[in-house]
């Protein structure tokens, strides 16, 4: 395995509105990176563009040090999983996992062993003479990472790999990737929309919107401290509260972030709401509550859900401080 | 019972085209004899089966050079398409004539280019010398319906996902290797359609031969169609002609529908 590193990449489709702008990120040897971000954020772009499927405009791309902005898609080592698994329809799933072995002009023998061992690793050993019509969701998407994992490759790309499976099936190959990540210690880049996905997979994340990455860092460091009102937004479920400062610090300007968990109804809180809507999670309930223009989402035990009105305090030590930018403020 | 609102077509389909056929073979059955030992019908249909050949041979081929051309992402890609189909869009019989001028000893402007190019010394008699008018009957054929060929390869590329192409070429391999491991075998349910129908076409090829040559000369471009019409209307010979054609249409039929599951890779039934 090798790293990859994205210096100042740019990519216009319809110039000057770029779906890449200026991103830079280091996906270090053997970690998994995730960018996230909702779709049109440029995510996949940023992809591509470390596959070569799209060329970079400005910038440099580099795997294990190598400059590939203009190497083909084929001399740059890299694996990609489509978010559409792009299985061969007319080949076997032996010869979907054989399919990088052959191009390169492997030994028939070496092509043999070594996809028995990756379809052996997947589950896939009793499937090798099916066609990828004839095999479930699940198989084919682990049939499309046993053609990446088959190459031996010097990193992976993966195009929101499990948004076409169920959600069980989600979370159980979610796991398995990780596992086998570890296990091969693989250098991985990989486009979610889904954060439940980026926390759990990623040993960082990458959040970009609208071309531009908001922030990089650990799964911690996104959720714990959002760098902008998008990144706070967009990462934990459910979604943070964000309001205007005025309501936590009277005069203040901004905007003030709290995750509807760190809301606490008592009864000698300061702000009173009316109860607008009742979601029940099963052991808990999230309360939405409204009180004209404002409305706050507060995260209680199931039994302790009140009805009709509520009182709550917000802790100021739990709270997240935004600037009118919607930058965060140091502190 | 699940299937009784098919039964009017059934019936339909049965009565103008089995019951006719069937009528033929079983009272006919004297005439088909005869037809083993019809040398005419020998000659005219190797004609037939080297015109079809050739032609279709030559379509499938130009036309998926068209296909994967007019695939490409180019300037005015609509523009080029229309204009790529408008010589099947002309009746036969009007392009038919065009080709007689195009091919005339004297006026024609085959000789003219050839001979101003050097290619020729001296002008030629296409429609007059058998070989040659063999060469331009496939010539036109080939003009005209080309474009089919090239719409329905062109369909079949297009179906093929965008993520194939992009999976192969991650994986290392460049235009030529994607074109035989990945377009190419994912085309042939394409391909299968195009050269049956052109089979067909080809097989019963009448109109074009009867306005370019008329079967001449010396009989040289004489295909099966001709010699059934003939028969038929010009010898008013009704049940050798009946005989004759049931035996047409069942050999073009299993023929086009052969070569068609060898191109697809698998039996059309």
């Amino acid at each position: 395995m090798a790293d990859v590193r994205i210096d100042r990449v740019s990519r216009m489709f319809e110039p000057p509105v770029p779906a890449v702008a200026e991103v830079s990120l280091r996906v270090g040897d053997g970690e998994i990176v995730t960018v996230l971000g909702p779709s049109g954020s440029g995510k996949s772009t940023l992809l591509r563009l470390v596959a070569g499927l799209e060329k970079a405009d400005a910038g440099d791309i580099l795997i294990a040090d190598r400059r590939v902005n203009d190497l083909e898609p084929g001399q740059r080592d890299v694996a990609m999983v489509f978010q559409s698994y792009a299985l061969y329809p007319h080949m076997t799933v032996f010869e979907n996992i054989a399919s990088p072995l052959r191009v390169r002009g492997m030994a028939p023998e070496e092509i043999e062993t070594r996809v028995r061992r990756t379809a052996e690793r997947l589950g896939l050993a009793a499937l090798l003479d099916r066609r990828p019509r004839a095999l479930s969701g699940g198989e084919q998407q682990r049939t499309a990472l046993a053609r990446a994992l088959v190459r031996e490759p010097k990193a992976f790309l993966l195009d929101e790999p499990l948004s076409n499976l169920d959600a069980a099936l989600r979370e159980r190959t979610r796991r398995d990737i990780k596992t086998l990540f570890r296990q091969i210690g693989a250098t991985a880049l990989y486009v979610t929309h889904d954060q439940v996905e980026a926390m759990t997979l990623s040993d960082r994340i990458a959040v970009m919107k609208a071309g531009r990455i908001e922030q990089i860092g650990t799964p911690e460091e996104v959720y714990d401290r959002p760098a902008t009102t998008f990144v706070a937004g967009f990462v934990g479920s459910p979604r943070m509260n964000l309001l205007p400062a005025d309501v936590l610090t009277p005069g203040g300007g901004g905007t003030v972030g709290v995750r509807p968990e760190d809301v606490t109804i008592c009864a000698d809180g300061p702000l009173e709401l009316e109860v607008a809507l009742r979601e029940s999670l099963g052991s808990r309930t999230l309360l939405t509550l409204r009180r004209g223009p404002l409305e706050i989402t507060v995260l209680v035990t199931s039994r302790d859900a009140p009805s009709g009105t509520a009182r709550v305090r917000i802790d100021p030590t739990r709270a997240h401080y935004f600037d009118a930018d919607g930058k965060r403020r140091s502190a | 019972m699940r299937h009784l609102y098919l039964l009017p077509a059934a019936i339909l389909v049965f009565g103008i085209l089995g019951l006719p056929l069937v009528l033929t073979v079983s009272r006919g059955s004297g005439h088909f004899a005869a037809l083993f030992s019809d040398a005419t019908l020998g000659s005219v249909a190797l004609t037939t089966l080297a015109f079809a050949a050739v032609s279709v041979t030559l379509e499938m081929a130009i036309g998926l050079g068209f296909a994967l051309l007019l695939q490409q992402t180019i300037r005015a890609r609509g523009l080029f398409r229309a204009i790529a189909l408008i010589p099947w869009a002309l009746p036969t019989a009007v392009m038919a004539m065009s080709w007689r001028w195009i091919f005339n000893d004297v006026y024609g402007v085959a000789n003219d280019m050839l001979l101003k190019v050097g290619l020729l010394h001296e002008p030629i008699a296409w429609l007059g010398r058998p070989g040659t008018a063999f060469f331009a009957l496939v010539a036109a054929d080939v003009w005209k319906t080309t474009p089919f060929v090239t719409i329905i390869l062109l369909a079949g590329l297009q179906s093929v996902p965008r993520d194939l192409h992009e999976a192969m070429s991650v994986d290392g391999a460049g235009p030529v290797r994607r074109f035989f491991s990945l377009a190419l075998p994912l085309l042939r349910p394409a391909m299968a359609v195009a050269v049956t129908f052109r089979m067909i076409q080809a097989l019963g090829i009448f109109d074009l031969v009867w306005v370019l040559t008329g079967g001449g000369p010396a009989d040289s471009t004489r295909t099966l169609a001709q010699y059934v019409y003939e028969t038929l209307f010009r010898y008013l010979n009704l049940g050798y002609g009946a005989a004759l054609t049931a035996a047409v249409v069942l050999g073009a039929f299993l023929l086009a529908s052969g070569v068609g599951a060898a191109v697809r890779g698998k039996p059309v039934l």
